[in-house]
C-alpha cells in the first residue's frame, strides 16, 4: 500500500508540473469570473446561476482532466516504456494501478477544493447564503469522478489507443447520467429480449445521476443520511469492481 | 567463484492473440553471473536479448524455466530489492525533475528521509550528474547521455547486488560512451556484479569479464572472454629482419608474406608446427634474426561470426 503511496506521488507531482492542475484551475476561475457579467441579465436567478455553476465546474474540469490525462495514465507508461523501470522494482501491478488511480484521485480533490474555498468565497462576496448540500454536492462530484476513473482505467487496461479509451469514458459519462432514462425504458419495453437487455445494460453502466444532487442544493432539498450511504456504498463498490477488472487484465499484460 | 544469478532453461514464446502464431522468443537459455564479474550477453538484434533481460528483471514471465538472484526465485518480491535494471533507450516522466524521479524510486526501495536524501546526492555524483545545473531542471531537458546517467541511477539508489544494463551505450557520442563505460567500470570496482547486455562487440569486448551469446533464441556460447578471444585457431605473426630477399621463398614454405619493410618481413603462419619449423630454419641457416613471435589473438567480433556462421549452417 505504501509503495501505491509513491506511484500517486509520481502521478500528482506530473499533473501538477506539466500545468494540467493549474490550467484548468485557471480554467474555472475564468468562467467564475466571466458569470459575474451575467448578474444583471439573470433577473434574480442569478444566485441559482453561481451555484449551479460552482457544482458545475469541478466535474466538467475533472472530466477534462479524465479525458486527456486519465486516459493515458496506463498507456503512456506502456507506450514510452516508463513501464520497465517499475515492473523491475519491488512493487506488485496492483499496487502499481491503485498508486495511478489515487494519484488523479488526489487530483480531484484538490481541484474540488480550491473550487469549494473559491465558490464559498464568491457566494459570500455576493451575499448568496452557504448551505450543508452545498458541501456534499462537492464530495459527490468528487465520488462521481472517481468512478469514472475507474472505468476509464478499466478499458485503458485492454483498449487499443487512449483516443478509444477517451470516447468509451464520454459515452459512460452521458450513458451514466441517463440511467435513469434507461430503467425507465427497460418498465416500458414490449419485447421482452429488448426488455432483458436494456435492463442487463442498466445495471452494467454506472448510475451517475445518483452523484448529480444540484436540484437539492439549489431548491434546498434536504437528503437523508440513507441515500448518502446508498450512494457512497454504491461508488465504493463500483470503483472496487472496475479496478479489481483492470488489475486482473493489467496482471496478463506483457509489455 | 559464488554465483549470484542463474539462469536456468528459460524458454518464450510470444503468441498472436487472434490469430494463434508463434512468434520466436528464447529456447532453453540457462546461464550463470558470478559475483563481482561483469557479464556481456551478446548478440545480434532479435537474438532475445531483451526477451531474457525482461524475463530475469520479472517484467515477462517465461513459459518455462527458473531465475534466481542469490538462491532468491524471481516470484518472490525480495528478488527484485537485489537487482537494479536499466532499460534500453530509457524513459522517465517528462516533467519531474531528476531528485524527485530518484526519490520516488528509491522509496520503493524502502529508503526515505534523510537517508534517501543522501543516497540520491550519493548516486548523482556517482554517475557524473552533478556536473550539470540540475537544479529544477525537468527530464524532459536532459541530454540522451543524462538521462543513460539517471538510469543508472536510478538502478542503483538501493545498493543492488547486480546491475542489469540493456544497450548502456547505445545512442551515446564517443565521450558520452566513455564515461558511461567507466561509470560501469566503477560499479566493478565497488563489488558490483554487472550485466551488460548489448550487440555492440567492442564495448563488451573492453569492459567484460565473461560473455554469453545468443543466437536465434539460442545460447551459442558461454565463457570467459580472455579465452574465447586466444590465439587465432594457433596462427602467429612472425617478425623477421632478413639478411637477403632470396630467402623469401624458403620462408614461403613455411607462411605467408603479409608485409615487408626494407629487409623487414612479416609472415603469418597459420599453426605451432610451421611456426617452429621457420623459426628453427631461420636460426640454423642463417637467414637473419627473429625479431618478434606473437600469437594473432582473434577478436570478438571474429568469435561471434564464426559461432553465428556455425549456428546459421546447423539451422539450415
Amino acid at each position: 500500500m505504501r509503495r501505491s503511496y509513491y506511484i500517486a506521488k509520481a502521478v500528482f507531482l506530473e499533473s501538477l508540473k506539466n500545468y494540467t492542475l493549474v490550467s484548468m484551475i485557471v480554467f474555472g476561475v475564468v468562467v467564475l469570473v466571466a458569470s459575474l457579467f451575467l448578474n444583471n441579465a439573470m433577473l434574480g436567478e442569478y444566485g441559482k446561476l453561481v451555484v449551479d455553476l460552482e457544482l458545475t465546474l469541478p466535474i466538467l474540469i475533472g472530466l477534462i482532466i479524465i479525458i486527456f490525462n486519465g486516459t493515458r495514465l496506463v498507456y503512456d507508461e506502456i507506450e514510452k516504456k516508463t513501464i520497465y523501470i517499475y515492473a523491475s522494482k519491488p512493487i506488485k501491478r496492483w499496487e502499481f494501478m491503485l498508486g495511478k488511480f489515487l494519484g488523479l484521485t488526489a487530483v480531484f480533490l484538490v481541484v474540488t477544493t480550491i473550487f469549494a474555498i473559491l465558490g464559498f468565497l464568491f457566494l459570500m462576496l455576493l451575499h448568496i447564503p452557504v448551505k450543508g448540500q452545498y458541501v456534499l454536492s462537492l464530495f459527490f462530484s468528487i465520488m462521481e469522478l472517481m468512478i469514472l476513473l475507474s472505468v476509464t482505467m478499466f478499458f485503458s487496461s485492454f483498449s487499443a489507443t487512449p483516443i478509444l479509451t477517451g470516447v468509451f469514458a464520454f459515452v459512460i459519462y452521458f450513458a451514466g447520467h441517463l440511467a435513469p432514462d434507461i430503467y425507465q425504458y427497460s418498465l416500458m419495453a414490449k419485447n421482452q429480449f429488448v426488455r432483458v437487455l436494456v435492463r442487463i445494460i442498466y445495471y452494467i453502466l454506472p448510475n451517475l445521476s445518483y452523484y448529480n444532487i444540484t436540484k437539492e442544493v439549489t431548491h434546498n432539498i434536504s437528503i437523508s443520511i440513507n441515500q448518502i450511504y446508498y450512494v457512497i456504498s454504491y461508488a465504493l463498490l463500483y470503483i472496487v469492481l472496475m479496478m479489481v477488472f483492470s488489475i486482473l487484465i493489467f496482471e496478463k499484460k506483457e509489455f | 567463484m559464488t554465483e549470484i544469478l542463474k539462469a536456468e532453461h528459460l524458454s518464450k514464446i510470444y503468441k498472436s492473440p487472434f490469430f494463434r502464431i508463434n512468434h520466436r522468443g528464447i529456447r532453453d537459455v540457462s546461464f550463470s553471473v558470478n559475483e563481482g564479474e561483469i557479464f556481456g550477453f551478446l548478440g545480434p538484434n532479435g537474438a532475445g536479448k531483451t526477451t531474457t533481460l525482461k524475463i530475469i528483471v520479472g517484467i515477462h514471465r517465461a513459459d518455462s524455466g527458473r531465475v534466481f538472484v542469490k538462491n532468491i526465485p524471481i516470484n518472490d518480491i525480495e528478488y527484485k530489492k537485489h537487482i537494479g535494471f536499466l532499460p534500453e533507450n530509457p524513459y522517465f516522466h517528462n516533467y519531474l525533475s531528476a531528485e524527485e524521479f530518484l526519490s520516488i524510486t528509491g522509496a520503493l526501495y524502502g529508503l526515505n528521509g534523510k537517508k534517501l536524501r543522501e543516497r540520491i546526492k550519493e548516486v548523482l555524483e556517482k554517475v557524473g550528474l552533478t556536473k550539470y545545473e540540475l537544479r529544477g531542471k525537468r527530464i524532459k531537458n536532459f541530454s540522451k547521455g543524462m538521462i543513460q546517467r539517471l538510469g543508472i541511477a536510478q538502478a542503483i539508489i538501493h545498493e543492488p547486488e547486480i546491475v542489469i544494463l540493456d544497450e548502456p551505450l547505445s545512442g551515446l557520442d564517443p565521450i558520452g560512451r566513455k564515461e558511461v563505460r567507466d561509470v560501469i567500470l566503477d560499479l566493478k570496482k565497488e563489488g558490483k556484479t554487472v550485466f551488460f547486455s548489448s550487440h555492440i562487440l567492442q564495448d563488451v569486448e573492453m569492459i567484460c569479464d565473461r560473455v554469453a551469446i545468443i543466437a536465434d533464441g539460442k545460447i551459442i556460447k558461454t565463457g570467459i572472454l580472455e579465452e574465447m578471444l586466444v590465439k587465432k585457431d594457433g596462427a602467429y605473426e612472425v617478425k623477421l629482419a632478413l639478411k637477403e630477399s632470396s630467402s623469401f621463398d624458403v620462408i614461403k614454405k613455411f607462411g605467408e608474406i603479409s608485409d615487408i619493410e626494407g629487409n623487414t618481413v612479416f609472415v603469418y603462419v597459420d599453426n605451432e608446427e610451421s611456426k617452429d619449423k621457420l623459426l628453427e630454419t631461420i636460426v640454423k641457416d642463417g637467414f637473419g634474426k627473429i625479431l618478434k613471435v606473437n600469437p594473432l589473438h582473434k577478436s570478438l567480433e571474429d568469435e561471434f561470426m564464426r559461432l553465428f556462421n556455425i549456428e546459421e549452417k546447423n539451422e539450415a
